[in-house]
């Protein structure tokens, strides 16, 4: 039967393996934002179809700046690279000049209906029955030497108000200058040419990452200097370091459990067997995580790589089992390490499944990772070492053995006593240090982790150009488009007087770009009121002899806008007909622009950082909820198994969940909700080393405690490697991991053995 | 003043050189101060729209253009866009981005006055004429199909010394002739007023 159970797994073993292999050469797709760690139920709704609309636009664009100290050459070289990326086919569209025919496909769309159009400055003025301001204006700009208006014009429009109403459009790219057909901005002796556009395919796919990177490399000239940004720079940064990070602390943690394993030993058997079990854990479960997610998220991936340091926890027990005289074969050795083993998986498994239980998708990943790769290595220890395993025991423990069972005496000797009150003692005064200090943070942009050099990169494009990224919008709602705009409109003048006092730099809505037909009638009624009485003076004045071509009342719909060229921002503003966006730039004091608009109907502040703070905040409450739970979830198979014991077995675990946040604390790290996820595996990791101590006899007490100190340090090491990472959430998970198995590790005998 | 050759920039004979008539260059850091009258004749007009004033053209920088007849108003035109005012309030502000055709234009206009055209010779065809006291520009679009230059035809420049007349004949038969007078070249020296015009625009 077992033999038979040893030859599936073998067979399953290789199909995960095909599959892992298949997908990696179709070409991974990596997940690398934070943000996708977080749970799809709170991304529903309209705000969720909005916010999405404005990200999607957002994430397929790529802006960079080619810097020259010659004009001309800076020209050239973001003329040349528009054309490479064009001929390139990995971009849809480019824009590094003013599309002159998008720019007539403009005038040709609101030609029509100038009689509704009416800049705000201008509607204000007629608004005050300054009338003759307009014509002033007019009479200016007809005889300015930039040779404004011809008869055609004057005869369509004749105060000019569509060259205002166009000058007034709040369009992108408001420092930037054609220059020769090259949008450019000239600063500090340098001329930057500007090149946008928007990719074809995924930023998130590596093939286009790797794509791109090597078209950069053989299209951006040697002697400009390149400003970069755009969601495929972030997420090709994001995929680089965490797979360099994944290898290399993958592979410092494979060495050091390598040479830690050889040390105790001196056999290499172990080692090869190890490896095996890791390998299989892994391939089990990227091929799991890839069929049923169809993608990988990279902090999954970190953390996979880190399961090393938890997999190999069942093959050291087993190892350990060497040192034992009394079981000389596998079988015998698998008999005495497998109710612990069983447990404990059972326990982890509770432990992981709670994450599971969170709506998260990249802890769900994480969690099914996990639970995957540690039952492939569970299996792979019990049919296959005693196949493979034909080794007897290892006589040179009989030292190492005795010592560790200091680790048992310094929890149960009467004489240590005071040693062990010393020791308790002191955590609890390293815990109440760190007490005061115990912060959370919620901070998104905390956690994100951002390259600083792409950041920098950004903020100096946004300078440049004045085009700052929108991190805050607002939501408006209306029973269907023209309420929406009416909306606006109400909320429009707020805006302005917010951006008069500086509460921010700019905004963008919709309703500035196609005016409600309620606004557009009363604009056309208020030019007939106030302006039609002195068209025949004006018109006198200045001799115009072609007669004047009244517009048709047709008002502009929303509809109507163009979904491509200079337009195509504002379609995406409008994702359903009753919902728009009011892109805010520059916002400086979210708090005063809120009460600024507080009551404003139908109009909702978004700041998309601050709800993901919120978010994060909330759930981090929530994974406390999830660590409480997953005690109470394991009580049924303890209390089965050890009756009034279980308090004990709980209670090294316990502890360290309950000390190592303030003990963190102590070293000014702030408690995140990634702390609090490290906590649910602490526990469940901290109730493996008890659980392992609990089922052991006193005779072989020297051959478990060897076993849990071989796991803790490799789970030490694997997981310390974490509290290296630059990805502040895998850093934050790492450290309290450290702190916290430290602690279960120390404190694991107090779980007492097996009654002999 | 230094006089330097750059219309060889714009082919012109070698030979002849010695003789002609060359326009005055105006480097960065001097100015241009003058009077102007414009004509504008529009096609579909009873009369042509006249203007005068005076200006200031400050090379690199930008040109203020301040009329007082028939009406006064001051414009001031820069690499980064049109401000226009009236009565000291801004009445109309255009950025280039917003106008493809104004970087441009203001590079003509400010490269003719400054009688260093060579920055043009990109852009348009040149026609040179010249005898022993006065000499004559024509700058044509090379590109037909430019569609920031797609409205004008040519444009004359005409002078002694220094820059007289400028006329910007458009393609629907429009024609804008600006003359100047009374031009004096030294530092540059703008007045606060002046000052704070162009910074107001600059980019």
């Amino acid at each position: 039967m077992r033999r038979y159970a040893a030859w599936c797994w073998l067979a399953l073993v290789l199909f995960a393996a095909g599959y892992v292999g298949l997908r990696v050469h179709a070409g991974l797709h990596l997940q690398s934002s934070v943000l996708a760690l977080l749970p799809r139920a709170e991304r529903d709704g309209v705000a969720d179809l909005a916010q999405q609309r404005v990200a999607e636009a957002g994430a397929r664009r790529i802006v960079l700046l080619l810097g020259h100290a010659e004009p001309a050459r800076a020209r050239a070289a973001g003329q040349e690279l528009a054309a490479a990326l064009t001929a390139s086919g990995l971009v849809r569209g480019v824009t590094a000049g003013v599309d002159q025919a998008a720019q007539q496909r403009l005038g040709a769309l609101y030609l029509p209906h100038r009689a509704g159009l009416l800049a705000e400055a201008d509607r204000a003025l007629l608004l005050a029955g300054q009338g003759q301001a307009l014509v002033d204006r007019a009479r200016a700009m007809l005889f300015s030497p930039a040779g404004f208006g011809d008869a055609a014009l004057l005869a369509r429009d004749p105060f000019l108000l569509l060259p205002g109403f166009f000058t007034a459009l709040p369009l992108p790219q408001s420092r930037l200058a054609a220059e020769d057909g090259q949008l450019v901005v000239h600063e500090g002796g340098l001329t930057w040419a500007f090149v946008s556009a928007e990719l074809a395919g995924d930023s998130f796919a590596l093939p286009v990452q790797h794509a791109f990177a090597a078209f950069f490399a053989a299209h951006l000239p040697a002697d400009v200097q390149v400003l970069r940004t755009g969601a495929l720079f972030y997420a090709t940064e994001g995929a680089r370091q965490a797979m360099e990070e994944s290898s290399t602390l993958g592979a410092v943690s494979l060495a050091a459990t390598v040479a830690m394993i050889l040390l105790v030993f001196r056999r290499i058997r172990p080692i090869l067997l190890a490896m095996l079990d890791i390998g299989v854990g892994i391939t089990v479960a990227t091929a799991f995580c890839l069929w049923w997610f169809q993608e990988l998220h990279t902090v999954a991936v970190l953390f996979g790589a880190s399961l090393i340091g938890v997999a190999v926890d069942y093959s050291l027990q087993y190892f350990a089992a060497y040192f034992d005289p009394a079981a000389p074969t596998a079988t015998d050795r698998l008999r005495r390490v497998i109710p612990g083993v069983a447990i404990g998986l059972g326990t982890t498994l509770i432990g992981y499944c709670t994450l599971l239980l969170a709506p998260f998708p990249g802890l769900q990943q994480i969690a099914a990772f996990s639970c995957c790769g540690l039952i492939g290595s569970f299996l792979t220890v019990w049919l296959w070492y005693p196949r493979l395993d034909r080794a007897g025991p290892l006589p040179h423990g009989g030292p190492m053995l005795a010592r560790l069972q200091g680790h048992w005496a310094l929890w149960q000797a009467p004489g240590l006593r005071r040693w062990r009150l010393g020791v308790l003692a002191l955590l609890l005064l390293a815990a109440a240090a760190g007490l005061p200090r115990l912060h959370a943070d919620d901070n998104v942009q905390n956690m994100q982790g951002m390259p600083p050099e792409l950041k920098r990169q950004e903020a100096e494009i946004q300078r440049l150009t004045g085009n700052g990224g929108a991190a805050q919008f607002l939501l408006v709602h209306g029973a269907d488009a023209e309420a929406a705009l009416q909306a606006q409109e109400a909320v429009l003048p707020r805006l302005a007087e917010a951006q008069a006092h500086g509460l921010l730099a700019g905004y963008q809505a919709p309703a500035q770009f196609v005016a409600s037909v309620a606004r557009q009638r009363e604009n056309a009624a208020l030019v007939a009121r106030v302006l039609a009485p002195l068209l025949p003076a004006w018109l006198a004045e200045i001799g115009l002899d072609t007669p004047p071509q009244p517009p048709t009342a047709q008002p502009l719909l929303p509809a109507a806008l163009p979904a491509d060229g200079p337009l195509a921002l504002v379609r995406a503003l409008m994702p359903e007909p009753g919902t728009h966006l009011v892109l805010l730039h520059g916002v400086t004091d979210l708090a005063a622009l809120r009460a600024a608009l507080a009551g404003a109907p139908g109009v909702q502040l978004v700041s998309l950082a601050d709800d993901w703070s919120a978010l994060f905040g909330v759930y981090r409450r929530q994974a406390l909820w999830l660590l409480g739970f997953s005690v109470l979830l394991m009580l049924p198979l303890l209390g089965w198994r050890y009756r009034w014991a279980t308090p004990r077995v709980l209670a090294p675990s316990l502890a360290a969940v309950l000390l190592a946040p303030p003990i963190a604390a102590l070293f000014g790290l702030a408690f995140t909700f990634f702390n609090a996820m490290a906590l649910v595996l602490v526990l469940s990791i901290g109730v493996d080393y008890a659980v392992f101590c609990r089922e052991t006899p006193a005779e072989r007490r020297g051959v478990t405690a060897l076993a849990i100190l071989l796991a803790a340090v490799s789970t030490t090491l694997s997981f310390g490697m974490l509290a290296a990472s630059q990805v502040f959430a895998v850093q934050a998970f790492g450290s309290t991991m450290l702190i916290g198995i430290g602690i279960a590790w120390l404190l694991a005998p107090l779980a007492g053995g097996r009654p002999t | 003043m230094r006089r330097r050759a750059l219309l060889l920039a714009l082919a012109l004979p070698a030979r002849a050189m010695a003789q002609e008539a060359r326009p005055e260059v105006l480097r960065e850091g001097q100015q241009l101060r003058g009077r102007f009258t414009q004509e504008r004749r529009l096609q579909g007009f009873a009369r042509p729209l006249r203007s005068e004033g005076d200006f200031l053209l400050l090379p690199g920088r930008g040109l203020v253009w301040r009329a007082t007849v028939p009406f006064a108003s001051t414009m001031v035109i820069t690499p980064a866009g049109i401000l226009q005012l009236l009565e000291g309030r801004e009445a109309m502000r255009l950025p280039a981005s917003r106008m493809p055709g104004l970087g441009q234009f203001y590079q003509v206009l400010a490269g003719a006055m400054s009688g260093d055209p060579s920055s043009l010779g990109q852009v348009f065809a040149t026609g040179w004429q010249a005898d022993a006291t006065r000499w004559q520009l024509t700058l044509t679009p090379r590109r037909a199909d430019d569609p920031a230059l797609a409205s004008i035809a040519s444009i004359v420049v005409s002078g002694a010394r220094l820059v007289e007349a400028v006329e910007v004949r458009k393609a629907n038969g429009d024609a804008d002739l600006m003359t100047f007078h009374d031009q004096r070249v030294g530092p540059a020296a703008p007045d606060a007023a002046e000052q704070a015009l162009l910074t107001q625009l600059s980019p």
